[in-house]
């Protein structure tokens, strides 16, 4: 049997050897509690703290601005829901961000939280004009909106959406958990007041993810029970996710130029074969977007057919989101894009990452076409 | 023993897409198939969400397609869950509410296999690459022919050829049932012999989208926005006994909670749509002669003969009876005439024609004859 081409990276992704070692080398001599005082918890301790730093030196941030979470869906919680907590304000966010925060919106909505939500246009592109009503509503006080895309891979201008709405004293979120590893993130420059991350997209370890905030600002634990995290995240920390999570974000440090171009290139490559085949049609921003992700339909031809056909072919992709069964639904982002029902459940995710090899991306063209061919036969 | 088509034991590199409920049947189905050597991939349809799990829009997950997934992981087969619940809302519920409301008695079974697992997940299957669709039920393919033949199972009391008169004569010889050639003893037992999860679960309920099985409920609720069809209960004779609500309550044969008093045991036996009335009779007055069958399916020919005598089943619980068929111009509808009267003939029921044990095609009773 011919091995397998994995091209769902925006879903998770292999762990990077590197990562893989440093973890096994904690689960197995590091296995102490980070907040004991003997030897062996000071050990895990500095791991904890190494990891703080590699994250705040990959994105451009202080360390003490550096909270660890259990990953990005917690951090996302965390932000907003400490945020409407403690400000009594209301929040927006764009209609394509990931459910942990269109979901956490909704939710507050439904408690009567004053709410709103950024339309996008056929592109996935922000709807500027109303990112400027919106900033402007005095009852707004937090807009949460990605760095880029899980879906559809759209890069959103997080400086412009700052400048508009620090004019109007309204806070910005950023969930930065798919830029990481793909295009270079700089917490500084982009002036947001609040980011989340997590690190299995570019090939950390799961189970850890950060909030990163900027000084002047805080964010409360919204659960109780330890002073871990300085009090801002209660539980025993996850010391080997941590010790995987420095050794992803000093590669990300050292190599992201490098990825970034050989992303570049593959997508670029990819694109060129796919649009041979007949239907092929490309969604999304094309203009400012990530390096590494293709979100693309076959004219007429249903998503979840297709990508069955191909995992049996051998090349693992992604469409929508599965729920807990295992089936599909269409996916939220395609529909704000104006989709209708069967249009949107044509839509298939490519994703890849730094360690995918042009072969695979070549073999992979090569199934789809395949597929797509024997599928339009039938 | 498995029935192991001569067809398929030639090439066993062959893919065959396995339906899978997370019931034993289509466990063992798969298991045997897996078992044989064949390439299997295992689907499993989500038809519908279950109430308790309302509270996310989007989650569904029944435990049995959990159940489905082990066994298929146990297997070593590859496994999805086919989101049909569109297809299934208009096919089969919204069929089965429709059907009541006019004062028919639906079954969704048939509709279920007619319109989505030898329709909807057949094609998928052929975009999975296979060219066959296994499935638990209790029948048998027999290949030993020029053409595939439909037959009964060998369990005569779970026998499901009753639900699947419906197949496409054309797909015949790219389905296979694994099962036909065992009781369900036999299949618990193999369950057991290969350690499936599945191997003491219970049989499932009749009605599989009405949580706790009260379908009356269910189709009231259903009815509250579209209207219901209510009613006199009349005799034959046309005296007036009451009044009632809807006719989605009543189904022919009903004898409970009919709401009237009587000085012998009254029975529905016929429902007016028209006017909502439902006439009601003595049992001995459920007796009819004959009755029409529309939107036939033939399994044993292309077209069929004129005339011929066979046996029919008008209902899953209970055995054919022996009647001359008639079918003209239109293959699709057919006229039936029994040897003996026959008591409950039901529109909305299917009437399925039998020579010993292989089944010739159906129809659905769109009315009975007196």
């Amino acid at each position: 049997m011919q091995t397998r081409v994995y091209l769902d990276w925006n879903a998770t992704a292999p762990l990077l050897d590197e990562v893989r070692e440093a973890m096994v080398e904690c689960l197995q001599n590091q296995w102490g509690n980070a907040s004991s005082i003997h030897m062996e918890g000071q050990t895990a301790r500095s791991i904890v703290e190494r990891a703080r730093r590699a994250v705040a030196k990959a994105i451009g941030a202080p360390a003490q601005s550096v909270i660890l979470t259990g990953g990005a869906t917690e951090s996302n919680n965390q932000i907003i829901r400490d945020f409407v907590r403690r400000f009594g304000k209301g929040v927006a966010c764009s209609a394509i961000e990931h459910p942990s925060v269109t979901e956490v919106v909704e939710d507050l909505d439904h408690a009567g939280v004053y709410t709103a939500t950024i339309l996008v246009d056929s592109l996935g592109r922000l709807d500027w004009e109303q990112v400027r009503n919106i900033c402007e509503d005095e009852e707004i006080g937090l807009v949460s909106v990605m760095l880029a895309n899980n879906e559809i891979g759209n890069v959103f201008d997080i400086s412009r959406l700052v400048e508009i709405a620090h004019d109007h004293d309204t806070l910005v979120h950023t969930d930065a958990t798919q830029a990481l590893g793909r295009i270079p993130i700089d917490f500084g420059a982009l002036g947001v007041d609040l980011m989340s991350l997590s690190f299995h997209k570019m090939g950390g370890p799961k189970g850890i993810g950060a909030i990163v905030v900027r000084e002047g600002l805080k964010v409360e634990a919204t659960m109780s029970g330890g002073h871990q995290e300085r009090g801002r995240r209660p539980g025993t920390e996850n010391v080997p996710a941590a010790a995987g999570l420095r050794v992803a974000c000093e590669l990300v440090a050292q190599n992201l130029g490098d990825w970034t171009h050989a992303m570049e290139a593959n997508r670029q490559m990819a694109l060129d074969k796919l649009s041979k085949i007949e239907g092929f049609e490309v969604r999304g921003d094309q203009e400012s977007r990530l390096p590494n992700t293709i979100n693309f339909a076959i004219s007429g031809m249903d998503g979840e057919d297709l990508l069955l056909a191909l995992d049996l072919g051998g090349l693992a992709l992604s469409s929508g989101s599965a729920c807990t069964a295992g089936s599909l639904e269409p996916s939220h982002v395609v529909l704000a894009m104006g989709f209708e029902q069967a249009a949107a459940k044509e839509s298939v995710r490519l994703s890849f990452g730094p360690t995918t090899s042009r072969e695979d991306i070549e073999r992979a063209c090569d199934i789809i076409a395949e597929t797509v061919d024997r599928l339009s036969r039938i | 023993m498995a029935a192991e088509p001569n067809e398929f034991e030639k090439d066993v590199k062959d893919r065959v897409v396995v339906a899978m409920s997370g019931g034993v049947d289509s466990s063992v189905a798969a298991a045997m198939l897996a078992e044989q050597g064949y390439d299997t991939v295992g689907i499993s349809m989500r038809l519908y969400a279950t109430p308790q799990e309302d509270y996310s829009k989007s989650c569904c997950s029944p435990d049995d397609l959990f159940d489905a997934r082990m066994v298929a992981d146990r297997l070593g087969m590859p496994f999805y869950v086919a989101n049909y619940q569109e297809e299934f809302r208009k096919r089969v519920i919204d069929y089965f509410v429709d059907e009541y409301r006019v004062g028919r008695t639906p079954n969704p079974c048939v509709a279920c296999n007619n319109h989505l697992k030898f329709d909807i997940l057949l094609d998928r299957s052929l975009a999975l690459g296979s060219k066959y669709l296994a499935t638990g039920h209790f029948a048998i393919i027999d290949h030993s022919g020029d053409y595939p033949v439909l037959r009964k199972g060998k369990d005569d009391s779970k026998d499901q050829t009753y639900f699947l008169f419906g197949l496409p004569r054309e797909a015949l010889p790219r389905i296979i049932f694994p099962l036909g050639e065992m009781t369900k003893a036999e299949v618990r037992e193999r369950a057991r012999g290969m350690n499936l999860e599945t191997a003491e679960k219970a049989e499932s309920q009749e009605i599989c989208f009405v949580a706790g099985g009260d379908y009356k409920n269910f189709v009231a609720e259903r009815l509250e926005q579209e209207g219901t069809v209510p009613g006199k209960i009349v005799m034959e004779d046309g005296k007036v006994l009451g009044q009632h609500d809807g006719i989605h309550s009543f189904t022919i044969g009903q004898r409970k909670g009919l709401g009237i008093s009587h000085n012998e045991p009254l029975y529905v036996k016929s429902i007016r749509p028209s006017d909502g009335t439902v006439v009601v009779g003595p049992k001995t007055s459920l007796a009819v002669r004959g009755l029409v069958a529309e939107r036939c399916n033939w399994l044993s020919w292309e077209r069929p003969p004129g005339v011929f005598e066979c046996g029919v089943k008008i209902r899953y619980r209970s055995q054919p009876v022996e009647a001359l068929v008639t079918v003209g111009a239109d293959p699709s509808m057919a006229m039936v005439e029994f040897k003996e009267p026959v008591r409950a003939v039901t529109p909305g029921q299917a009437a399925v024609f039998y020579r010993g044990d292989e089944v010739l095609g159906g129809g659905w009773i769109e009315e009975s004859r007196s």
